[in-house]
């Protein structure tokens, strides 16, 4: 039986499989006001890196872009911030921030660093530490352009969207056209292009983190991490 | 005499620069460090630039113009948390309340998406009922280990970290339907259910690399 939250979906799905294409592809599945614009955030991923030192954050924006469309009319936009946000004492609250921002064909850096204030209105914190990379145009991993500064390193650009995931099939359930997955599903994703932001630094410069945070791993110092999209006003 | 006369004024400037090189290296006896003093001092981060009270260092950045206020439009903590739980009116709004708001704004909301997605819903294989999975889903926050594996889910370690080879959704599927026994899940496609704890997507599309910048290069 289809329940009232699931007609919900179906409606506003059909809705914009029949009327905006463009914005179902341009949007992983988001909210109106930022689905299919430059500051419409995609995916968010924090792991350690492959130096076990070093803690790695992306940032992916533009999700579902076709082949090709990065380099041609997908870009970073000088006007959207990209805020990584850091509590390290487990209140929710961020007490570090990583920015990025965009001018010219160059990714700019500032942080990580106590921002100028906390919540949903920033300024650019131009007295931390400040590096940069341009901005990578190509398609093969040796045209990836990497930047380093003060034990850090950087990339901005586009790269294949890491995300994976039979949305088409979730939509269909969701909709009621079908009961369940399929054993071996088809990955909506497949082929298709984020723009992508990657800085990776040491985990000292966050400091140890708080334990208590996660029932399921008590002992262990978590540092609490999201990430924003901010618009000069 | 006459020589004497030039030797005071360089007596003073030897005893002056000693002076300040006690200065600097011992910061606690400067009364005020100035953006003007010619020494990098006090939390500035360049000479006489940087830090709370002087001009930007514009060494690395140039000049370029980086001032004005940005206000939030999006935000992303937890993988996929606002499609499946927030009701589609309710975006925008989620995506522009603080972290430490969101609890007290849209747990309710996010219980009763969960109920109406999966009405039998009982307990996950966290133990939990549905406040507490629903109130664990509204500190949408990425928690990640300062040490051991960072995982979305690797079958030991849970909500340690987001990988890019973690199967989140698959995660997220066995939380809402799969039950409280993760060795016997529900809605596993067998005994008549459907399947709903995984989509039969279980990796990228293209292999991620081994380092730097560890996202698979773009079609």
């Amino acid at each position: 039986m289809m329940n009232k939250t699931k007609l919900t979906f179906a409606i506003a799905f059909l809705g914009m499989l029949i009327t905006a294409p463009f914005l179902l592809a341009g949007d992983h599945f988001d909210a109106p006001a930022v689905s299919g614009t430059s500051s419409d955030l995609s995916s968010f991923y924090a792991f350690e890196g492959a130096n076990t030192n070093n803690l790695v954050l992306v940032a992916n924006l533009q999700g579902l872009l076709p082949s090709g469309v990065p380099t041609q009319i997908a870009q970073f936009d000088e006007d959207v911030l990209v805020e990584f946000n850091i509590d390290t004492t487990g209140d929710l609250i961020e007490d570090l921030v990583i920015q990025a921002t965009k001018r010219g064909d160059t990714m700019y850096f500032f942080g990580p660093v106590v921002p100028i204030s906390t919540g949903l209105q920033s300024e650019i914190a131009t007295f931390a530490t400040q590096s940069k990379v341009a901005i990578s145009s190509g398609t093969t991993d040796a045209e990836a352009i990497v930047a380093t500064n003060n034990g850090m390193q950087f990339f901005a650009g586009a790269r294949d969207d890491a995300f994976f995931f039979d949305l088409n099939r979730f939509n269909a359930i969701v909709s009621g056209e079908v009961t369940g997955f399929n054993e071996v599903g088809e990955d909506t994703f497949a082929g298709t292009n984020t723009l992508s932001i990657v800085v990776e630094l040491p985990k000292s410069m966050l400091g140890t983190g708080a334990i208590g945070i996660n029932p399921n791993a008590p002992t262990t110092p978590i540092y609490s991490i999201w990430v924003e999209t901010k618009r000069k006003q | 005499m006459k020589k004497n006369l030039y030797i005071l004024p360089i007596l003073f400037s030897i005893l002056l620069f000693v002076q300040c090189t006690e200065e600097i290296t011992d910061n606690s006896i400067i009364p005020n460090a100035t953006c003007t003093d010619g020494i990098q001092n006090g939390d500035e981060t360049g000479l006489d630039c940087g830090g709370s009270n002087c001009a930007p260092c514009e060494d690395a950045i140039g000049g370029i113009d980086f001032s004005g206020t940005y206000m939030q439009e999006d935000q992303v903590g937890r993988p996929a948390v606002s499609i499946v739980y927030i009701t589609p009116g309710l975006r925008d709004a989620y995506n522009t309340t603080i972290p430490s708001e969101l609890t007290a704004n849209f747990q309710q909301d996010m219980q009763a998406n969960l109920l109406l997605h999966h009405p039998a819903y009982s307990t996950n294989i966290l133990g939990q009922d549905a406040t507490a999975f629903s109130t664990l889903l509204s500190k949408d926050v990425l928690w990640v280990g300062q040490s051991g594996i960072t995982t979305f889910y690797d079958g030991t370690n849970i909500l340690t970290g987001r990988r890019l080879q973690d199967d989140v959704m698959d995660f997220h599927l066995l939380l809402l339907y799969g039950g409280a026994d993760v060795n016997n899940p529900l809605n596993d496609g067998t005994n008549g259910q459907p399947l709903l704890i995984r989509d039969g997507v279980s990796e990228n599309d293209k292999p991620f690399l081994a380092n730097f910048p560890y996202l698979a290069s773009p079609f």
